[in-house]
């Protein structure tokens, strides 16, 4: 195991502490985004299929 | 890993994440998934012990057969509320959001969750739904059965089921989130140069229950929304009186309830991995075998849920397929079993009290898994469905699996959480009278099954009786085998000996910073060179002076 110097922070005012870059945060609430979308679906596809049935 | 730090008496960090801050803002405002772990850790150790209050009573009411202590009624609230709050309120959230939330992101290399406020918020949406569920406890309860099975409980029971059912999807929402927070810090998160080849196989574990998570739950709160819509407005889905179909009560509710399960056991059996190899200091048998067994147990847990219905009125052939695929779902079981055998096999064994635990774990997993494929075989679940047979095998596989794998990865990680170690001898004590005390209690009841006692019922025919005191009397054991690490986790807060950064001398990101760690985790990124559990025979050797 080795250890690279911290990543060096870019000074842009929208990236949050848990982040090393704003390209990073993007795809990250991205993703999050899609990922939230995806329990859409299960929860109102399993609404339309009980009215289905 | 640092020989010459360990050569000193080890010393409490200057800044960690407890001493950061103080005061109760600093803990209720926190974005900090370490101190939400805690949180979680002091909200769900509650919650067991209500559910246990409830299992104890249980317990006591059926030391006769005629049952003394309870009504019938009421004897249905306390098994229907030990369900409720032992599933929805401690087990599904154990490992994941209290271990997971604290060691993921650091096993990870990551300085926190891809969302800190979603996590925080993922707590207060676990309380809101744990408040609406003691609500509906302490103001008249709820008698279905954790299962909520319809008619029964939208027309026929007169109890809180609504508040309950809010409760419950309250705290699946919060599981969503966690499922969610840790996919994508999973994906977007990584260290340099930790590939999904090197990555830990609790981290493993945990994406497979992740994806269940967020797959299955979001239908559990759609089954409980359409049961309270039946309930309070009379709208016909699931009471054939108003057109609606029981039956798909059921296959919706198992739809969740099954994965459910492996919600319960896939980050569990993530803890064991990791305690296996560090206490057998060995690489793990087949790391890739183990870590996509994870996510098989995950995609065929999601095509088995019928197995709860064969004797509910579903078509042969179906229950056929849903039986084969049953069977299936001990494949990827029995790897992880085989693994952790064959990675102690020649190991260094050490026997310390995580190491306890899993050996517990994988001794009492194979005896609940092999007797879930008993209930999966269709003749014979005809016979034993429903019986104290089903309450055995389940509790073999929640309590002596989960649990044991929850008690283990919180006294293996206890000294990086809060860098004290607990009284060894003591915990080993307490560990073995947990496992003595689960199987005088559980074991009887496979018989009891087998024999034909039901489960849920209020009494039972006196031949019974023998078997039930045994059942009784090894839950007094397991109450003290679980009240005991409270009591000494609680006192190395104090007076535990400090732990530093490494006590077990383990692979692993999160021993490699401090214990307990800074809030951002790492002062310098860490890059990973390595694969997961590179134990060895170029082991350091400790001098303590």
């Amino acid at each position: 195991m080795s250890h690279s110097p911290t990543t060096i922070p870019e000074h842009h005012p929208a990236l949050v502490h848990q982040f090393d870059s704003m390209e990073q945060q993007r795809e990250a609430s991205t993703f999050g985004m899609w990922v939230f979308l995806l329990t859409e679906i299960m929860m109102f596809g399993g609404l339309f299929a009980a009215y289905l049935i | 890993m640092s020989t010459a730090a360990q050569t000193v008496k080890p010393v409490m960090p200057a800044r960690h994440y407890l001493n950061d801050n103080y005061g109760i803002r600093s803990w209720l405002l926190t974005k900090d998934h370490k101190r939400i772990a805690v949180l979680y850790l002091f909200s769900i150790t509650f919650f067991f012990f209500i559910g246990g209050i409830f299992a104890s009573l249980i317990r006591l009411h059926l030391l006769t057969p005629n049952g003394e202590l309870f009504q019938a009624d009421t004897y249905n609230k306390m098994f229907t509320m030990h369900g409720v709050n032992m599933i929805f309120f401690f087990l599904i959230p154990s490992v994941p959001a209290v271990l997971g939330n604290f060691i993921i992101p650091i096993m990870v290399g990551a300085k926190d969750l891809a969302f800190p406020k979603i996590n925080l918020m993922s707590w207060y949406i676990f309380m809101v739904g744990a408040f609406f569920s003691l609500y509906a406890m302490v103001s008249g309860g709820v008698d279905t059965g954790w299962t909520f099975y319809t008619p029964l409980s939208s027309g026929f029971v007169h109890t809180n089921v609504i508040l309950m059912a809010v409760g419950i999807l309250f705290a699946g929402f919060s599981s969503i989130f966690t499922g969610l927070n840790f996919i994508v810090t999973v994906h977007r998160m990584r260290a340099p140069g930790l590939t999904w080849g090197r990555l830990p196989l609790m981290v493993w574990a945990n994406y497979a229950a992740s994806l269940i998570m967020i797959l299955g739950t979001p239908v559990l709160a759609i089954t409980l929304i359409l049961l309270a819509l039946e309930r309070g407005f009379h709208i016909g889905i699931f009471d054939p009186k108003l057109g609606g179909d029981p039956v798909l009560f059921q296959h919706m509710f198992w739809f969740y309830s099954h994965p459910a399960v492996y919600i319960m056991i896939l980050p569990g059996m993530g803890v064991i991995s990791e305690i296996v190899t560090c206490f057998s200091r060995k690489r793990v048998f087949g790391y890739a075998f183990v870590a996509f067994s994870s996510i098989a147990i995950a995609v065929f847990g999601f095509v088995v849920w019928a197995h709860h219905m064969f004797v509910a009125g579903i078509s042969v052939y179906s229950a056929m397929v849903f039986s084969l695929l049953s069977y299936a779902v001990a494949i990827p079981s029995a790897v992880k079993v085989f693994n952790w055998t064959a990675t102690m096999y020649k190991g260094s064994v050490k026997l310390d009290t995580p190491m306890l635990y899993a050996l517990g774990f994988i001794g009492l997993f194979t005896i609940g898994g092999l007797t879930g494929l008993f209930l999966a075989a269709l003749g014979l679940d005809v016979h034993i469905h429903d019986t104290y047979f089903v309450i055995a095998h389940f509790h073999y596989v929640m309590v002596g699996g989960m649990v044991m794998a929850y008690l283990g990865g919180l006294h293996f990680w206890w000294p990086k959480m809060t860098g004290k170690l607990y009284p060894e001898p003591v915990a080993k004590l307490a560990a073995l009278i947990t496992f003595i005390g689960f199987n005088l209690t559980f074991f009887p009841q496979f018989i009891l099954g087998y024999m034909g006692m039901p489960r849920r019922y209020a009494m039972y025919s006196p031949e019974f009786q023998v078997l039930n005191v045994l059942s009784s009397a090894g839950a007094s054991i397991l109450a003290v085998g679980f009240i005991l690490p409270a009591l000494y986790f609680t006192w190395s807060l104090k007076y535990g000996e400090v732990a530093g950064d490494n006590p077990y001398k383990a692979t692993g990101l999160e021993w490699q910073t401090t214990s307990p760690p800074p809030t951002h985790n790492f002062d310098v990124t860490p890059v990973v060179t390595e694969d997961p559990y590179h134990y060895g025979a170029e082991e350091e050797v400790t001098v303590v002076p």
